[in-house]
């Protein structure tokens, strides 16, 4: 036993890495999605779960990512690459030709029919790559039934790529020839025909830790290992073992197709197990009764300015702690309005909650009511209305949470602090800055799929006044390969708005990332408004302008942005070249009780094309965020070139979730399978859905929970 | 083409959130993550009690930071808090997976060995409240020797076990009572990710 001055907060996190181990997960094929060892299986992973994995069995390699979208829904992204693609072709190997390696993006959707019972198996209806250029398209259905609950056994029905070998016929008619033209469409005149071909295998876990495998493959790989000889296939049986670590990494390896040799690596990360086991780090201020409540020393309340300020100085030095920022305190009648800039948490309830115990204990016994104000860009976002006889009442009561959010009112906030407030000191003007490293990526380039420049970024603002921002970034790369594969530039739409991003990487060194000017205002309780000009991002500058309405209490907000920009010089400085162009979209936002986010922009994009974006993300009460987007516009998809339209996918993961410790940050990752011109956006900083959603009620009931962490 | 701001961050975090204390502080700190400070300490000479976590290993000491409504509040010097009614634990902060609030018996319900129930909350992952539902009941147990009888002497001291029982686990809460009823000893439940916790006065 060891016995610490200070609290163990190391032996903390080992214990919680052992809970994050008890539940035993369904594991994930080469392919990256729910199966066997190269077949797919009737499993689904946990709701929510997000998997990466690495596959590699003799020339073909696959990353893939793969989303839970719901309990029975799931989607995935696969990068694949199969080497000596030109073997059959080039009898003398040229490693440096463009086609000796071929690389290839495809999306899955999985679909579970029935969930595993008693008697009944876990079916799952599946389509792989069913939306790109259609390589590894195959459609299935499998079902999986557990035995005593270390043995699990599969049975499935593959078409396409699964029906390749071994095929019992062909029960729904011929496989048509489908046109892929610039890939991106569906192909659904394909699924389910042509030759229909079993498969299964089984699954025995020898411990927690250790599991076999065993299949039976219906993929004859006709393109890789009939046409193109790039492995030599001499058996439909496959075999693995895979380990799980005690973080739940699993490592696997396999003997595959009586010829080849192959291993994976897979990480899901579950978001209702965070690594941590939630926050660590000093706790509350005890809630403090009025009677006991430090304040003026007679108890009356007073507009008197010196005093005021004294309170709002030994409210600011509670909760500095806490890394909230008073931006104002006023007092009228029996009600404290503090109005609360928070700098720490990565929800806004955890810091309303600290709020509220800070002024129960520096707000006299004469205030009964506390506003709490959050503060974004200087304007108020909303106001938690908070009975002091309810904090005191409630603080160790059991369902404190629920019991708390009955009886606080929600309600709208002004832009500014009321007349008399107290302002927070020091804070207008102010300068604030700051250093941290970058990493910028170029991926699927086909000639160099992974780029990477490393440096870091000088970030810098100044606060003028209350809703009046400079702010900028400079980055300064220090290593680095993104320095163009030389190959031009192949896109053909008439203004190349975003198909140079590389160039931009490549020649910006040192770079103004950013350089504007922002005012952001509140006209009334529900209008919300923006006006940025500047070095926009990267590669726009110009004046960007928007309007939204969002009432607190809705779960909906609509908002139009209209921006006029210029194209900047590759090299990131002040130039400005002469492509020019107006852009602007009508949007609309709506948040779902289950946690989903739509999202829907209609309007004219960078290159002069109209259409619209449609955006949907699942979203936890703890900020993780993953979801899909795709544009449709008036573009061509020959003039846009492969994927015919824009599309990827989103991930955000918040550090405090990661590392157990509160902060802000986050890992936020957003994956095009093809970066074109058509259906491109400028990326403004800080646009105001997201600045002001996480204070309405949608976004603060979600998290309520954290209001007495 | 897309930006990763943050990749090599991911991977940090990945390997320094826990297990990696090198990589943790590395990690916290590339990210910005200012430590927090408590914003209160307990007072000088302030009641103290130990707390051992079995799980962990560890055992460290706490003082009375605040009592109110029959609650007394304990902090250890880094500003976790244990909240304790009668010598019951209805909940802790700051541990990570804590107790974040809990419809505990009354001492005298322990006493008197009523059946009983327990409803324990906690924030799962994604910081939704989760409820966990007991049945106990309270059967007395005869003292092991050492188990701290010695210093309320052996004739004296009264030992109940709280077996509380659920579909998905069993719990035993163990209370060590003094002369005058009071507990001096425990080993009570917190949730699955912190274990059991034994709570014992500090004498000084």
């Amino acid at each position: 036993m060891t016995i610490l001055k200070t609290f163990p907060v190391a032996a903390l996190c080992l214990a919680s890495a052992q809970v994050a181990q008890a539940d035993i997960q369904p594991s994930l094929s080469l392919t990256g999605v729910s199966g066997l060892i190269d077949m797919p299986s009737g499993d689904q992973q946990p709701d929510g779960a997000l998997s990466l994995s690495k596959s590699r069995f003799g020339p073909i390699g696959r990353t893939t990512l793969t989303f839970q979208i719901t309990p029975r829904l799931s989607g995935s992204f696969r990068y694949s690459a199969t080497h000596y693609w030109n073997r059959f072709y080039s009898p003398v190997w040229d490693t440096s030709s463009g086609l000796s390696t071929y690389y290839d993006r495809s999306f899955d959707l999985r679909y579970q029919l029935t969930q595993e019972g008693l008697r009944v198996p876990a079916i799952t209806i599946g389509l792989q790559d069913f939306i790109g250029t259609g390589i590894s398209a195959g459609e299935y259905i499998a079902a999986t039934k557990t035995f005593g609950g270390k043995l699990k056994v599969t049975a499935g029905l593959g078409w396409g790529r699964y029906g390749s070998y071994g095929s019992l016929g062909s029960p729904f008619g011929a496989r048509p020839f489908v046109q892929v033209g610039q890939g991106g469409n569906l192909r659904v005149g394909e699924w389910f025909k042509g030759n229909a071909a079993p498969f299964g295998g089984i699954e025995y876990a020898v411990s927690d830790a250790l599991t076999v495998k065993a299949e039976y493959s219906s993929d004859a790989y006709l393109e890789e290992a009939g046409l193109r000889q790039t492995f030599d296939r001499k058996s439909p049986l496959n075999f693995g073992v895979e380990y799980r670590n005690k973080i739940g990494a699993r490592f696997g390896l396999y003997s595959l197709y009586g010829t080849q040799i192959g291993a994976s690596v897979q990480i899901t990360l579950d978001p209702k197990n965070s690594p941590t086991g939630g926050q660590i780090g000093p706790g509350p201020l005890p809630v403090r009764s009025s009677a006991k409540a430090q304040g003026w020393t007679d108890g009356s309340v007073t507009s008197d300015a010196a005093q005021l300020a004294n309170l709002r100085d030994r409210t600011q030095e509670k909760l500095r702690g806490d890394g909230i920022v008073v931006e104002a305190l006023s007092i009228s009648g029996n009600t404290a309005e503090l109005r609360i800039r928070n700098t720490r948490y990565s929800d806004s309830v955890q810091a309303i909650g600290r709020s509220a115990r800070v002024l129960a204990y520096t707000m006299p016994a004469s205030v009964q009511r506390f506003k709490i104000v959050p503060v974004k860009q200087g304007t108020g976002l909303s106001t938690v209305v908070i009975r002091r006889e309810d904090l005191e009442a409630l603080e160790f009561a059991p369902a404190q949470d629920a019991k708390l959010r009955e009886r606080v009112l929600l309600l709208p906030a002004t832009g500014r602090a009321p007349d008399g407030a107290v302002i927070g000191k020091g804070l207008y003007p102010q300068l604030s800055y700051g250093i941290s490293p970058y990493i910028a990526t170029s991926i699927f380039d086909p000639d160099a799929p992974l780029q990477a420049n490393l440096g870091l970024r000088f970030a810098g603002r100044y606060d003028l006044a209350p809703g009046l921002v400079l702010s900028g970034a400079l980055t300064k790369k220090f290593i680095g390969n993104i320095e163009g594969t030389g190959r031009p530039n192949d896109s053909i739409a008439r203004h190349k708005v975003r198909s140079d991003a590389y160039l931009y990487l490549s020649q910006g060194d040192p770079a103004i990332e950013t350089l504007t000017l922002a005012w952001y205002g509140k006209p009334s309780d529900s209008l919300y408004t923006r006006v940025t000009a500047g070095y926009l991002e990267s590669m726009y500058a110009g004046v960007s302008t928007e309007l939204l309405w969002q009432q607190v209490d809705k779960p909906y907000a609509l908002g139009v942005e209209l921006n006029y920009v210029r194209q900047r010089d590759f090299n990131q400085l002040f130039g400005l070249q002469n492509y020019g162009v107006m852009t602007g979209h009508v949007s609309g936002y709506y948040h779902f009780d289950n946690g989903f986010q739509a999202q829907v922009d209609v309007g004219r994009y960078l290159a002069g094309d109209v259409g619209a974006t449609f955006a949907v993300d699942r979203e936890f009460a703890n900020g993780i965020k993953v979801g899909a987007f795709a544009t449709l516009t008036n573009m061509p998809a020959a003039e846009f070139g492969e994927g015919s339209f824009d599309k990827g996918i989103r991930v955000e993961i918040p550090f405090a979730w990661l590392a157990g410790r509160p902060t802000q940050k986050a890992v936020s990752l957003k994956v095009r399978p093809l970066l074109r011109d058509g259906g491109a956006r400028v990326d403004v900083p800080d646009r105001l859905y997201e600045t002001v959603r996480s204070n309405q009620q949608s976004d603060l009931d979600a998290a309520w929970g954290r209001f007495w962490k | 083409m897309i930006r990763i701001s943050a990749a090599v961050l991911l991977l940090a975090g990945l390997l320094g959130g826990c297990g990696n204390p090198i990589l943790g502080k590395l990690a916290t700190s590339a990210v910005g993550i200012s430590p927090s400070a408590p914003q209160v300490q307990p007072a000088a000479g302030a009641p103290a009690i130990w707390l051992t976590l079995p799980n962990k290993g560890v055992k460290f000491a706490m003082g009375l930071l605040e009592s109110r409504d029959g609650v007394n509040i304990y902090a250890s010097p880094d500003g976790t808090q244990v909240f304790l009614r009668d010598g019951m634990i209805i909940a802790t902060r700051g541990f990570g997976p804590d107790l974040m609030s809990s419809e505990a018996p009354a001492m005298a319900t322990v006493l008197s060995q009523t059946p009983h129930r327990r409803v324990m909350f906690q924030l799962d992952g994604t910081d939704t409240m989760q409820s966990e539902v007991f049945n106990c009941r309270v059967q007395p147990t005869a003292p092991k020797p050492g188990a701290g009888a010695q210093t309320e002497g052996a004739s004296t001291v009264v030992m109940l076990d709280e077996i509380c029982e659920n579909p998905l686990r069993t719990i035993r809460n163990q209370y060590t009572l003094g002369r005058v009823g009071t507990v001096v000893k425990s080993r009570q439940w917190v949730t699955k990710g912190v274990g059991y916790a034994i709570v014992e006065a500090k004498d000084g």
